[in-house]
């Protein structure tokens, strides 16, 4: 198997197909979470769609997690009138059936394990629901709370973030970097992640993706001091400093020249791991015996 | 072989129907998020990773580009491109334009008369023709059958439903399917000497029930190339 053929089974096996277990219990939960603030909230029910990597078409098994961007009318008050309002009305809102976890701009779901009074955090649900309002009647950008002092709001706009990746042609590499941090425990955030990989490929798109990676991973431990991002929504707004200090530069930095030794070592197996793989070509015949009658073409082809 | 498509001018569907086109957007952005929508001057395109699943497994992924309709995605057969170099491009596997040649156009109209929806076609005729090219790809075959390329698979599929694998009486039959009115005094095409109302008249019947005139006209037209001496009517 080569490079490409590995990494390519590499993503394979950690993307989630719409119909994944997985994919079919976060859909699940979104609806409830309409429903709980449909019932809370009433009219000024929030406009709530689905974000993050799951839009972005980056989501990796290995570390899920499902953006709920719950997004009230820039005139709506009905769910509070200041951010930090809506903030913690929709985590009141949410408690009725969750376990709350406030984190940052979002409220992380679990579900709760014992009687009212009483009860734990259970299961993680992996649903991040993130309260905010719309700038203005447009309803693209948004205004999100923050819990940090001095930085309590915070403007972006989703559509931005997820076209910015979404069609950023190097998507692979992003979800192989998203890996890459899990495994390896590097310290920085997705986000970040997904910006200094779009930002170090551009003008590398049609590269094969094992030299991506290995640019990527050169770049971190030979230059990351001149990196630096800015968000895409919001460049000159938006401070991302802090997200790349000097700390995730060390891990970045870190981890990047050990991978790059355990690649020369063992491959990018030695980094990724073995991939268990069922038998594709009878996969595929079962998927092909799958289609309905009714949906099967004969292709117009000469072979 | 592009039909109800060729017939609206003007201002494209999307542009039109906003609020259809929003829930489109959400419907299928939602089912398959490595997909997305973006306008290339007037032209709607889907762009993005397909994904041949099993079981809940990624199978195969494939980068591809489907131009919407300017109709509306329920007005013609949505034009697909695999862009991701997979597919040699050759004139065997690929429409002029570099269109992978999912099905011959005449039968998307037959099975499919009022069209079909987007997220429907990517669920049906779109996975369908990717599972058979990952499978030929190891060395298999089309899963389903393949028709002969070009005018010999249009005749394939209407000699199927005419009982007639005689080009010339494929035309003449799809002539007198796509026109106004048959004529109680035409001879059968088909070399029986016998009116066309007591002979194959259930198969023109049953073709001017199924296809647009349009698509018959087209049909027939191309037909015509295979046949020497072919009248037109």
């Amino acid at each position: 198997m080569t490079d490409a053929e590995y990494l390519d089974a590499v993503i394979r096996t950690q993307t989630l197909a719409t119909d994944a277990p997985e994919l079919v219990e976060l859909r699940e939960h979104r609806e409830a979470v309409e429903g709980l603030l449909r019932r809370r909230f009433g009219s000024a029910c929030p406009n709530i769609r689905y974000g993050g990597s799951y839009k972005k078409g980056t989501m990796i098994k290995r570390a899920y997690d499902l953006d709920l961007p719950t997004y009230f009318a820039a005139a709506e008050t009905g769910a509070g009138e200041t951010l930090e309002e809506i903030y913690h009305n929709v985590e009141a809102a949410l408690r009725d059936d969750y376990w709350t976890e406030p984190k940052g701009s979002a409220i992380r779901l679990r579900s709760r394990e014992g009687a009212a009074g009483t009860a734990t955090a259970g299961r993680d649900f992996h649903i991040d629901v993130v309260p905010g309002r719309f700038f203005d009647e447009s309803e693209t950008d948004t205004w999100l709370y923050q819990n940090v002092p001095g930085r309590e709001r915070l403007k972006t706009n989703l559509d931005v973030h997820i076209e910015h990746v979404k069609k950023s042609g190097v998507r692979d590499a992003i979800r192989l970097m998203k890996l890459w941090r899990v495994d390896q425990y590097v310290d920085v955030r997705n986000f970040v992640l997904e910006l200094l990989t779009i930002e170090l490929l551009s003008g590398r798109k049609a590269v094969a993706l094992p030299t991506q990676l290995r640019h990527i991973l050169e770049q971190f431990r030979d230059h990351v001091d001149d990196l630096w991002v800015e968000d895409p929504a919001n460049p000159s707004g938006n401070d991302l400093s802090e997200l790349l200090n000097e700390s995730v530069r060390f891990s970045l930095r870190l981890n990047a020249a050990a991978t790059l030794q355990a690649v020369e070592r063992d491959g990018w197996e030695g980094v990724f791991g073995p991939v268990v793989e069922q038998d594709r070509a009878a996969a595929l015949g079962r998927a092909a015996a799958a289609v309905p009658v009714s949906r099967r073409h004969e292709p117009w082809a000469a072979r | 072989m592009q039909t109800g498509d060729a017939l609206v001018r003007g201002v494209p569907w999307h542009r039109r129907e906003t609020a259809p086109y929003r829930a489109l957007v959400g419907a299928v952005e939602d089912e398959f998020p490595c997909l997305y929508f973006e306008e290339r001057g007037d032209q709607l395109v889907l762009a993005g990773e397909f994904h041949v699943l099993e079981d809940g497994k990624v199978l195969d992924r494939y980068e591809i580009e489907i131009d919407v309709p300017r109709g509306g995605p329920t007005a013609d057969m949505p034009v697909v491109r695999e862009v991701g170099g997979r597919i040699p491009h050759s004139a065997e596997r690929h429409n002029p334009g570099g269109a992978t040649c999912l099905m011959v156009p005449d039968e998307f109209w037959y099975r499919y008369p009022n069209g079909m929806g987007l997220v429907e076609f990517l669920r049906g005729p779109v996975l369908g023709y990717f599972i058979g090219q990952s499978i030929v790809e190891r060395g298999g075959a089309w899963p389903y059958g393949e028709r002969a390329h070009g005018v010999a698979g249009i005749v394939e599929f209407y000699g199927a439903l005419v009982g007639s694998t005689d080009p010339g009486c494929v035309h003449g039959l799809l002539v007198m399917a796509a026109a106004k009115k048959v004529r109680a005094h035409w001879l059968c095409p088909c070399g029986s000497r016998r009116r066309v109302q007591s002979c194959h008249g259930h198969r023109v019947r049953h073709l001017r029930g199924r296809l647009p005139r349009r698509v018959l006209r087209v049909a027939a037209e191309v037909v015509r190339r295979l046949v020497p001496h072919a009248r037109q009517r």
